[in-house]
């Protein structure tokens, strides 16, 4: 059986338009290519 | 492709010709995007929309670039009734690359669509107001609110999973089915809606057994036992026996209280009223009899005197006959010389019912006699004689 309260806690309220601005600047942008790009400078830096 | 670090074109090299950069790992992270990207557009042609997210959001942690994979995403977002999500996407795609995007129609759409903004705002408003009455308990007030955003944007996936919830609370599972089934159009594999419809076939059978077993214990009817010709009892355990011998009890403790009640409330105030206009009426009669009565009395004493006057009359009448009788014995019996007896005769005679004649006999003939015997005999005489004579 489906505990309501449990259940309700995974709902969590929508981003509003207002809200847009900071859910985009928020947004983490970070991907593996800039992991690679740390590393490859890390490395470069090392040498 | 273009060195990730310096920009330097390279063909098939494993590393950067002129800044000596590994080019190779950074082919492999590109596969991988370009491959989660198709992962996600093929689950998005699926309408696996929670699966396209997934595959689409690891596509741009390879390589935030893919304008493809967020464009997509973006969409899949829109699509999921998550707009300001899509939004988002679609204005970092604009930014990360300005030129030919096809970000630009997404937001256009939004953007110069009469309204389409404030409507999406509306319904995501609506949604976020559902939970917070969720979580206050209002859960009729957080139904009526999800159902109008349902109204405003039929594919929002969270809302239908959240009031498919709320009717599973209610143990309104076919409800609740229904709209999960709604909710699967729009995203076929969304795992959420899996478990709840789960649950929710699992409830339904449950309620639909127990209803079938109840029923079929109601129609159970007991087997006929043709060897031994004699229809045995159903099977019934000392428990059920005792359960339903205490059921049957309560029912009948039930019926006498509100047999009780129902007279209490309902008869003893009809019949006390009923007795209470009996006595009312019984009064009033007795209070017009006795007025009858006493007028009655008046009447009837009226009929005595009248009565009695006539009796006095009557009683006068015969006086007078008889005082005229007596009158002519004693003048008889004077005449006769009996004195004593003429007297007596005399006595007996009403003076004053006699008319004009009578008193003329009294006076001539016998008057001074009878005033002689008056006196002789009235002291040895009755009152009656001496009165009568007196007169």
């Amino acid at each position: 059986m489906i505990d309501f309260e449990e259940e309700l806690k995974k709902f969590q309220p929508s981003i509003e338009v207002a809200d847009a601005e900071d859910a985009i600047q928020n947004r983490d942008l970070t991907d593996m290519v800039d992991i690679l790009k740390e590393i490859t400078m890390e490395r470069k830096r090392k040498s | 492709m273009n060195c990730y670090m310096c920009n330097t074109i390279v063909d098939t090299e494993d590393s950067c010709p002129h800044c000596g950069a590994d080019i190779k790992a950074y082919r492999m992270i590109e596969r991988a995007s370009v491959e989660s990207y198709n992962d996600g557009l093929q689950r998005a042609k699926m309408r696996d929309l929670s699966g396209a997210i997934e595959s689409l959001n690891r596509a741009l942690q390879y390589d935030k670039y893919n304008i493809a994979a967020r464009n997509l995403l973006g969409l899949v977002y829109y699509e999921f009734g998550e707009p300001v999500m899509a939004l988002r996407e679609w204005v970092i795609s604009k930014n990360l690359a300005p030129k030919g995007n096809y970000a630009d129609h997404f937001l256009g759409e939004i953007q110069h669509g009469p309204g389409a903004l404030d409507k999406l705002d509306a319904t995501v408003k609506k949604y976020n107001q559902a939970i917070q009455y969720c979580q206050q308990g209002n859960r009729d007030l957080a139904r009526i609110q999800l159902k109008k955003v349902l109204n405003m944007n039929a594919k929002m996936v969270r809302a239908r999973q959240l009031l498919a919830l709320l009717y599973m609370q209610d143990g309104e599972f076919e409800s609740a089915r229904k709209e999960l089934a709604a909710a699967a159009q729009t995203d076929v594999k969304n795992p959420r809606t899996i478990h709840y419809m789960q649950v929710c076939r699992q409830s339904i059978k449950e309620l639909q057994d127990a209803a079938n077993k109840k029923k079929k214990k109601k129609n159970d009817k007991p087997e006929y036992n043709v060897a031994v010709d004699t229809a045995p009892l159903p099977r019934q355990t000392i428990i059920e026996a005792l359960d339903s011998m205490r059921g049957g009890i309560f029912n009948i403790i039930f019926g006498v209280v509100i047999g009780l009640l129902v007279t209490i409330f309902l008869i003893v105030p009809e019949v006390r009223e009923n007795a209470n206009n009996r006595a009312a009426t019984a009064l009033v009669d007795a209070n017009e009899e006795a007025a009858g009565s006493a007028s009655d009395a008046v009447a009837l004493q009226a009929q005595i005197d009248n009565l009695q006057e006539q009796l006095d009359n009557y009683t006068g009448k015969g006086d007078l006959k008889t005082s005229y009788e007596q009158l002519f014995v004693a003048q008889s019996l004077l005449s006769q010389g009996n004195s004593e007896e003429a007297f007596l005769a005399f006595s007996q005679v009403n003076r004053d019912l006699l008319g004009e004649g009578g008193q003329g006999i009294i006076s001539g003939t016998c008057g001074t006699w009878c005033i002689h015997c008056h006196f002789s005999f009235g002291r040895n005489a009755g009152g009656r004689t001496t009165q009568t004579a007196g007169k």
